[in-house]
């Protein structure tokens, strides 16, 4: 492959084409996101309809935002930040009126304890808030002041509810490792 | 590992689920719509501004050209009828003067006042001197 062709072959380039119009462009720009996009929507929504809906609408705020977007942005921690930002939006929406407590440390009573190995169901069996919060902060890298700001709320308002929602899990990862050694 | 780290791990390791295979098709139709709608609405605005550009510069009224085209002919046609009908009453006052004998010192007036009435008029009407080339 000649340098030209590498070249065609970056981000920069596709962003480039895209901004043309050109919709092949588009779609390889997609097709190199989307699963990580989807992914994370899923873990922050559990909801696998939700998710379909942010990922979709992430691209499409991409897309609509070509022009503003430079050839040097790296295009996944921009699109992981909007569909997040919309899956904190919809959350608030939804839940604007429920408490935080509801929202945050209630982990179902009735689930089986997990084991690691059951990650994915130990997470989606935690309620929203919690979910998103333990999600964006431990995997994403969010500050506590992110998501404070975000959430409309304060710093100390994202470190209550992540401890307690880790303590949570922990338990439940504790009790799925005693009940495996039994 | 302690369960700290073990959490973190198992989160780590957990495989994104593959997006929906939909999910593509729906997101270009309504990229495809809102490309469209996006045109429709700057050719709705390109539209609307060059009325507005032509409402404000090309308005009656703002430029003399057309104001002349349009408003000169009724002057024109306005003073001229006004004219026909002066001239007329003053033939009529005439013919009564020559009618009854008057004398020339009671038409000469008459004739001064049709000649610089016809005076003031450009049309070939103006040149004649006698009532019969009115």
């Amino acid at each position: 492959m000649d340098e030209q062709n590498l070249e065609e072959g970056t981000e920069a380039a596709r962003l480039r084409r895209a901004r043309r119009g050109d919709e092949a462009a588009f779609e390889a720009i997609y097709r190199d996101h989307v699963r990580a996009i989807h992914a994370l929507a899923l873990r922050l929504t559990g909801n696998p309809a939700a998710a379909e809906d942010i990922a979709q609408e992430t691209f499409l705020r991409m897309f609509g935002f070509l022009s503003g977007l430079r050839d040097d942005t790296p295009l996944r921690p921009w699109l992981k930040r909007v569909a997040a930002n919309l899956a904190i939006d919809r959350l608030r929406r939804e839940h604007r009126h429920a408490g935080d407590d509801a929202l945050s440390v209630s982990v179902d009573a009735d689930s089986a304890p997990a084991t690691v190995a059951e990650a994915s169901g130990l997470l989606r069996r935690l309620p929203p808030l919690a979910r998103t919060l333990v999600w964006l902060h431990e995997m994403e890298g969010w500050s506590h002041e992110e998501l404070a700001r975000r959430f409309g709320r304060s710093p100390s308002w994202s470190k209550s509810i992540l401890s307690r929602s880790l303590a949570r899990l922990r338990e439940h990862l504790d009790q799925g490792a005693s009940d495996e050694h039994l | 590992m302690n369960t700290s780290d073990g959490l973190r791990h198992a989160l780590e390791e957990l495989h994104d689920p593959p997006a929906p295979e939909a999910l593509w098709p729906r997101l270009r139709a309504r990229r495809r719509r809102q490309l469209r709608s996006r045109r429709a609405i700057m050719a709705l605005a390109s539209t609307g501004l060059a009325a507005a550009l032509f409402v404000v510069l090309v308005r009656p009224g703002t430029v003399p050209a057309p104001a002349i085209v349009t408003r000169a002919p009724s002057m024109h046609a306005s003073s001229a009828d006004d004219m026909d009908a002066r001239v007329r009453a003053i033939d009529r006052a005439l013919q009564a003067a020559y009618d009854r004998g008057a004398s020339d010192t009671e038409i000469a007036p008459m004739w001064e006042a049709r000649h610089a009435l016809l005076a003031g008029n450009d049309t070939p009407r103006g040149h004649a001197t006698d009532i019969n080339d009115i």
